[in-house]
């Protein structure tokens, strides 16, 4: 079973994905515009 | 022989604060979406509009790229360079999904009916010769992703070259691709977006790999000695350079001889700020590192940095724990050296944790500055022990023992080792109590 993750690699590891799921989302409302 | 100046540079370092660097990444990622939606364009199908968007954001982000890789002080001088080298890794994913579904996107209606039909004009598309600048950029993009993925298997500065020659050449082609054919790339706002972000990210590889080089060798800094420490570890002393600043704990990218551009590696700074030379610890691990012993006494060496936020500041202002795992003493060394050559006062504690004794090194030093500044110190071997070296890995019955009598809400601790290690031990700390904004570690993984 793997370790769970510290708090500080938690918080890291959101913020890198949350940046990430902004563009992702961002594209997806551009898309959103053709519907 | 020029004395090297070794100051502590101000608090904090120079470049964006992470928050603005964040805060610019996004408004430029999401800048050519903004732009085509402004363009006055009609949207078409969704499936079309699917495909272009898909290649605005991956162009986007493949131009941004070279500014998160490029060691570039303004992006990675306040945010650990490790996590904007991570950043770049987890953005890498998400550019290689957006480029490989481009294409698909555009054949979307026929591709869900009939795979069959949908691949024939998926082939009829790449055969035009108005798409053969795309299709190159799109299969360097792809081959440059799935070679990074793969980069243990090749020789790191092969691996180095080919992934700044097949990013460049993905974006010069992909830029190309936009503006000569795109629907949204035609409005001029948008390309001159374009050809600006190429500009940029070319501009930034030639310094990274031909401006930047030249100026380092002119620093004058040379080998001055190399001696073993222990079974695979082995010391190195830079003397001659000059006007070089650095905090204790930071690292620099070195580069022997008449190395290429990029063939430099990344090496912790085990030296206190302000000695005059720069010492290295140095671990046998790969290619450059087994051969390390035969550098040659006066051989030249290109000193990239300092870089890295693994510094005293990150950690408050209250008792400091350090902890250091096998080749993760290099910049515990140089912290506790400066602390000690300071005179800190503040209460100190030292976990030191490696495979034997033998490989405990510099642990007399250590075990010196301990004694003579009141440091709390601990030695710990996987398998042996000796006079002062407990047998065992470090748990939380260890670590509370270091910190007793402290409140742990105030305690700052910097961990530097293997990750597994790092993990397991800043887990075990928050669990005592320390904060994690109060936890300081680099996780570094180039090879």
């Amino acid at each position: 079973m793997r370790e769970p993750l510290p708090e500080a690699e938690r918080r890291l590891r959101r913020r890198i994905r949350l940046l990430l799921l902004a563009v992702a989302a961002a594209t997806a409302l551009f898309v959103a515009r053709a519907l | 022989m020029r004395e090297g100046r070794t100051d502590r540079p101000p608090r904090g370092g120079s470049g964006l604060a992470p928050r603005a660097a964040a805060m610019l990444f996004l408004v430029l990622a999401l800048a050519p979406l903004a732009l085509a939606a402004l363009s006055g364009e009609e949207p078409g199908g969704w499936h079309e509009e699917a495909g272009l968007a898909l290649g605005l954001s991956a162009l986007s982000l493949l131009l941004l790229q070279f500014a998160h890789a490029g060691r570039w002080p303004v992006v990675s001088g306040r945010t650990a360079i490790d996590v904007t080298m991570r950043f770049h890794r987890a953005a890498a994913i998400l550019l290689l999904a957006f480029v490989l579904l481009h294409p698909l996107a555009f054949i979307a209606p026929l591709l869900l009916p009939d795979p069959w039909q949908g691949l024939a004009r998926l082939q009829a598309m790449a055969a035009s010769p108005r798409m053969t600048v795309g299709l190159v950029a799109w299969v360097a993009l792809v081959a440059t992703v799935l070679i990074a993925l793969a980069r243990r298997l090749i020789a790191y500065q092969v691996w180095r070259l080919l992934h700044g020659i097949g990013a460049a050449v993905a974006a010069a082609g992909a830029v190309w691709h936009a503006v000569s054919i795109g629907v949204y790339s035609g409005f001029r706002p948008l390309a001159l977006l374009w050809w600006a972000g190429l500009g940029g990210a070319i501009l930034l590889l030639l310094w990274s790999w031909g401006w930047k080089p030249w100026r380092l060798a002119a620093a004058g800094w040379r080998v001055s000695d190399v001696s073993p420490l222990g079974p695979g570890y082995w010391e190195l002393r830079l003397t001659g350079g000059s006007d070089f600043r650095f905090s204790a704990g930071q690292f620099v990218w070195l580069a022997f001889g008449r190395a290429l551009p990029w063939n430099d590696n990344p090496f912790s700074i085990a030296s206190a700020p302000g000695c005059g030379h720069l010492h290295f610890v140095i671990r046998e691990a790969g290619d450059l590192t087994s051969r390390i012993e035969a550098l040659p006494v006066g051989l030249p060496v290109r000193v990239d940095g300092p870089h890295g936020a693994f510094t005293l500041d990150r950690a408050g202002p209250g008792p400091l724990l350090l902890v250091a795992g096998g080749a993760g003493i290099a910049p515990i060394l140089s912290i506790a050296r400066h602390l000690d050559a300071m005179g800190e006062t503040r209460p100190v504690a030292l976990l030191h944790c490696a495979r034997s004794v033998s490989r405990l090194v510099c642990r007399a030093e250590l075990a010196e500055i301990a004694r003579r500044r009141c440091w709390r110190a601990m030695f710990l071997s996987e398998e042996d022990e000796a006079e002062g070296v407990a047998r065992g890995m470090p748990d939380r019955q260890r670590l509370q023992a270091l910190l007793a009598g402290w409140n742990p809400a105030e305690v700052g601790a910097m961990l530097c080792g293997p990750e597994p290690m790092t993990m397991a031990v800043a887990r075990m700390l928050e669990e005592i109590g320390v904060r994690p904004d109060r936890l300081v570690y680099e996780l570094f993984d180039y090879a």
